[in-house]
């Protein structure tokens, strides 16, 4: 079996292990600070991981995003304050449960669901991803074509509030990926004469701009609005109310399944988060339920919420890994090392970086296992140790840190320079709703999206009529035009209801 | 609404701004002539001309619903938080480039670290001299000592008179 393979390639050195523990650490701490998300912390440990070898790097980076999908449930739970946007449907559910006393019941539940929710979802990963990477390996360019674009036009519609300021934050991700050489010619494009440019925009201090330093902007905009610093409630004397009952796990099991289900479905789709997979499950849950304890403290909410976020992880390295197309702005910064450490990123990837993949795949089955265990007999201190933390301390050293960590790569204050210029464009792009993560895929993208329409059109003589012949493509072209057709009639619908709410 | 409306306004207003040197340096980018299909001008054209047209077309939006709601067009508010709590971080990250190019890592990296302390409402000698001193201390060890980073020479440290007064020289003739 492949994941043998990849187990051996992750015992094989201490590295990899280690650095897949300390990445689970990491994000573990990083998920529980709210303000602080998983693609932030990935962002600013991109450098770091030039330092290693490939499957240290991944491990750690992808291990960072898994945990802290868990971990944003613990200030859910303890402060109603989410550390990440998908432990939101979890704060619903879990705080009142801590007012009640019970918060070592509801952290051993949010624990519980999210490690079932990502080990169905890895299994998924591990044994389903291959085989849809050998069908994706057969397509032409026409089809990536189509493929890209509908990527493009599934998460500039999808992301946010607006289809059309989502398409233009794509747009202007495809536009900013000109800039340097061009691969067919050799010929610099858009440089306005600075040497710096001619390899194109650096990735990393893009990244830290518009990821880490524009948080900073907004967090001392909001002066820091986050709420570690208030007492915990105390929690109850009853034992029974501090542990989670076998009967209690076994009435949220359909639940745990179901939402598991949902996350891994929604997680695959590209643009579609775990925020959107938490509330679609968390609803689906109360909807089927007859309980009256929704809203008040009810431990089903967690376990749905939970499973559901913490299923889209692995879920979301498929089309990364089958189509190269990644889903979510934590597998495009894995996406960015993979491209730096020179491993393909597509189908091929399965073949080319056999053993590097299965024991990336390792690496999150060992971060399952560590944040099961930390979590289920560490959870409180945790969230009492971040408690101690205060925020005004936090953000002035990532401020810091992100521009030793932008200068690491090239060892250029031209890069400094950089993620401060895209520190500015992200804060503004915050602030006026532009989607940053469209902007990142389609940065990312953007190359591989032109070469192959140069491909394309270099194949047939008919040029974009080659397209009728390609049903593939054909289907690609047509999610692409629905969705957006989809999306705009939905969006038309919510702003007509919130027009006739106050009239009502 | 009149958020939502300004807010569609800024973003039209910004892409526009940086479609403008894109599409001034488009007519510079070489076009191979024995290139039968897809130029390499064809791709950055169809991506401005798009953003050109959606943002055209937000623009225009905005600014109906700003009319209709007879709102201003810049939110004091918004625009007054952003100057006095922002803008200040985003000088000290150019001033700290620009300081770290001509004082190596350590001292301006102190700087910016008790300057943004400050901003994030820390005060006390403490928190705005001993942990700043400390931690730039602890960065300069780990990333320059453990990592093996080469450290840019700081123009001052050099005496290397024509970077340190090469702009006035050349400001005065």
């Amino acid at each position: 079996m492949a994941i043998i393979d990849g187990f051996a390639a992750l015992f094989g050195t201490w590295q990899p292990v280690f650095f897949a523990i300390t990445g689970t650490l990491l994000g573990l701490m990083a998920g529980a600070i709210p303000g602080l998300s998983a693609s932030t912390t990935i962002a600013l440990l991109v450098p770091v991981t030039f330092y290693l070898d490939p499957l240290s790097a991944m491990a750690l980076l992808y291990t960072v995003s898994k945990s802290a999908d868990f971990a944003g449930s613990i200030p859910a739970i303890l402060f109603n304050t989410p550390g990440t946007p998908q432990a939101t449907a979890t704060a619903i559910e879990g705080y009142p449960l801590t007012q009640q006393g019970k918060q070592g019941k509801a952290m051993k539940m949010a624990v519980l669901a999210s490690a079932q929710g990502d080990i169905c979802s890895e299994l998924l990963l591990i044994f389903g991803a291959s085989y849809m990477a050998s069908y994706a390996a057969k397509l032409g360019p026409p089809e990536y074509v189509a493929i890209y674009f509908c990527a493009f036009i599934v998460i500039g519609s999808v992301l946010g509030d607006s289809v059309l300021k989502g398409l233009l934050a794509t747009l202007f991700g495809l536009l900013l990926s000109q800039i340097g050489y061009d691969a067919i010619t050799g010929r610099e494009r858009f440089v306005f004469g600075v040497d710096y440019l001619y390899e194109g925009l650096s990735l990393v201090p893009v990244l830290l701009g518009l990821l880490v330093l524009s948080e900073v902007f907004v967090q001392a905009l909001d002066r820091v609005a986050v709420r570690q610093d208030q007492a915990i409630a105390k929690e109850s004397g009853n034992p029974a109310d501090r542990r989670l009952s076998w009967a209690e796990y076994r009435r949220c099991l359909p639940v745990i399944y179901r939402s598991t289900g949902i996350g891994t479905a929604i997680g695959m789709l590209p643009g579609l988060g775990a925020t959107i997979a938490c509330f679609v499950a968390y609803g689906e849950a109360r909807r089927v339920s007859k309980s009256d304890q929704w809203g008040k403290g009810e431990i089903e909410g967690i376990a749905a919420a939970e499973a559901a976020n913490n299923a889209t992880s692995g879920a979301n390295l498929i089309p990364l890994l089958t189509l190269g197309i990644p889903g979510s702005t934590s597998a495009a910064l894995l996406a960015g090392v993979m491209v730096i450490h020179g491993i393909s990123v597509g189908p091929a990837v399965f073949v080319t970086s056999h053993d590097l993949i299965y024991g990336l795949f390792a690496a999150g089955l060992v971060c399952i296992l560590t944040y099961l265990v930390v979590g289920y007999f560490g959870s409180g201190l945790l969230g009492r140790a971040i408690a101690l933390v205060p925020a005004r301390m936090v953000y002035p050293f990532i401020f810091v840190t992100c521009f030793v960590a932008a200068y690491a790569i090239r060892q250029t204050l031209f890069d400094m320079v950089l993620m401060v210029i895209f520190g500015i464009v992200g804060y503004l792009m915050k602030r006026v709703d532009l989607s940053i993560p469209a902007f990142i895929i389609a940065f990312l993208l953007g190359h591989g999206f032109e070469a192959s329409i140069r491909q394309t059109m270099l194949l047939d003589e008919s040029g974009a009529l080659i397209f009728l012949e390609r049903p593939i493509a054909l289907v690609f072209f047509a999610v692409g035009f629905l969705t957006i057709a989809a999306r705009v009639v939905q969006l038309r619908r919510v702003r007509s209801r919130q027009r006739n709410a106050p009239a009502a | 609404m009149e958020t939502t409306a300004r807010k569609n306004l800024v973003a039209a207003l910004f892409l526009l701004a940086v479609c403008v040197p894109f599409a001034l340096s488009i007519g510079k980018i070489y076009v191979d002539p024995m290139d039968p299909g897809f130029g390499s001008r064809d791709f950055p054209t169809g991506v401005i001309t798009l953003i050109v047209l959606l943002a055209g077309l937000q623009l225009v939006g905005a600014l109906r619903r700003i009319r209709a709601d007879g709102a201003p067009l810049v939110s004091r508010d918004e625009l007054s938080r952003t100057l006095r709590h922002a803008a200040p971080l985003m000088v000290v990250g150019v001033l700290y480039v620009w300081l770290v190019g001509m004082f190596q890592y350590l001292i301006p990296t102190m700087l910016a670290t008790s300057a943004v302390l400050a901003a994030f409402g820390n005060r006390g000698w403490r928190r705005l001299v001993v942990v700043p001193l400390v931690s730039a201390a602890l960065f300069h060890a780990v990333f320059f000592g453990l990592l093996g980073l080469y450290e840019a020479p700081g123009s001052v440290w050099e005496y290397d008179g024509r970077a340190l007064f090469g702009w006035l020289a050349a400001l005065f003739g």
